[in-house]
């Protein structure tokens, strides 16, 4: 699946767009997890996962073709 | 009237016409932050003819700002940014009324000043104060045109706008129903930003304000657009509206004057007359005088701690002023006047407020607390 990095988390994952192998059907939640699995320094950071650019809760399912967009929270100006 | 030579060139526009001026003249907006977002956003707005604008920002202009913020030059500096950007705006558009706030945004500059406007736009640049006009804005049922920067990256969105309904659009605790705690941000509070981003986002937002009023086209409603500059990606993503934000938003005004956002975002430092509850859990020798009132739960169960309500404690503060005492109150703000009170009277007594108040020790998981 194509995963979209944005804001400062780039800097943790180290590019803003790549694809993860996944093997079948996922809850938001595991790859959350498993996010952080790949990524130690993702840990107690805030953050959204939208499934095909729309916002999803840690219950929504996704599918390996799904685009995922990982979104921080924003609060220059 | 509408000078139709003016804005001949937006009037002749498909769908626009004299009908969305008159909308944009007959509209007011509160511009919260004369910075790098609401320097392009004040400008953009003034230009298309909007009738009225309020500008709120407490800040001084310095030599770094001016690299993004347009609205300023070499000879501003030192100079407040809500008056100079007003007399750079006056200049621009003598039509337009405009009223200066030289002033930081409070609790009860929210509640005063909101009701004025159609509409509250956030070019401010921290989450407390972000926090505060969401829940202000939803609270007085205000439009608020929202807009962040990261680096190279913007976000912007219009929140909380009635639909036919009468329900409201969502608001920015519907993507993040809690403020982030510094440690669950990446570091920005000194990121560096490129002048054209604020610019691009800032134009983004009067351009939302723009299609929100006149009804021309669609704003961003129930979405968030994001855009990367170094990629020229640009993408909108949709949010629930339907999520139930009643636990986390202030209830009535009373509760939104008692949110502490600062400390609710882990960015407020201690005063001298601050304890934190680390400070307090490890020493003994305070005295808790819990200032709240006897109804107000849960009550703190303690040897060390008597209730001495607000009002009554003037009369008590000799008893207390020879030990060492720590107020509590709710959320830490009235515990912050008891210290006053006892300093006003008695200069000499050590006391101190706990910072977050019974509702940090609530979080915190300190000490034992009891609902009836």
């Amino acid at each position: 699946m194509k995963i979209l990095v944005f804001g400062q988390l780039t800097d943790i994952i180290g590019q803003h767009e790549y694809v993860m192998e996944s093997i079948d059907e996922m809850k938001v939640s595991s790859l959350r997890q498993q996010l952080l699995n790949n990524y130690p320094a993702l840990l107690g950071k805030k953050y959204l996962i939208a499934v095909n650019k729309k916002m999803a809760d840690d219950n929504a399912k996704i599918e390996a073709t799904d685009e995922i967009a990982l979104l921080p929270p924003f609060s220059g100006g | 009237m509408i000078d139709s030579k003016r804005y001949h060139r937006q009037i002749i526009l498909p769908q626009f016409g004299m009908q969305a001026q008159e909308k944009l003249a007959h509209s007011s907006v509160l511009v919260v932050g004369a910075g790098g977002l609401g320097c392009p956003a004040l400008q953009y707005m003034a230009a298309a003819g909007i009738g009225r604008l309020g500008i709120v920002d407490g800040d001084s202009i310095s030599l770094s700002n001016l690299h993004r913020q347009i609205l300023f030059g070499e000879a501003d500096l030192g100079k407040s940014k809500a008056v100079v950007a007003a007399e750079r705006l006056t200049l621009l558009n003598s039509a337009m009324h405009l009223d200066v706030y030289h002033q930081m945004l409070d609790h009860g500059a929210c509640l005063q000043l909101f009701p004025q406007y159609d509409i509250v736009m956030d070019c401010t640049d921290n989450f407390a104060t972000r926090y505060m006009i969401n829940d202000a804005c939803v609270l007085l049922q205000k439009p608020l045109i929202w807009g962040a920067v990261s680096q190279y990256q913007g976000q912007v969105a219009t929140f909380n706008v009635a639909a036919d309904n009468g329900l409201r659009s969502c608001n920015y605790r519907h993507l993040f129903a809690q403020p982030p705690l510094e440690q669950e941000v990446a570091n920005c509070a000194e990121g560096g930003v490129l002048g054209m981003l604020p610019g691009v986002v800032g134009s983004m937002m009067a351009l939302e304000l723009v299609k929100l009023v006149t009804g021309v086209g669609r704003p961003t409603l129930n979405a968030i657009t994001t855009w990367d500059a170094l990629h020229n990606v640009y993408m909108t993503f949709d949010i629930d509206a339907s999520t139930d934000l009643a636990a986390c938003l202030p209830k009535d005004t009373d509760a939104f004057m008692q949110t502490d956002y600062q400390y609710l975002c882990g960015t407020r430092q201690l005063s001298e007359n601050e304890i934190d509850i680390e400070t307090l859990d490890a020493a003994d020798e305070f005295l808790l005088v819990d200032v709240r009132g006897l109804d107000e739960m849960p009550a703190i169960d303690s040897h060390r701690c008597v209730r001495i309500p607000l009002p009554g404690l003037h009369d008590q503060l000799p008893n207390l002023k020879d030990q060492k005492v720590v107020f509590i109150c709710q959320s830490g703000k009235r515990s912050l006047q008891a210290v006053d009170a006892m300093k006003v009277q008695f200069p000499s007594a050590v006391c101190y407020s706990l910072r977050g108040g019974v509702n940090g020790l609530i979080e915190n998981n300190k000490m034992i607390l009891q609902y009836e």
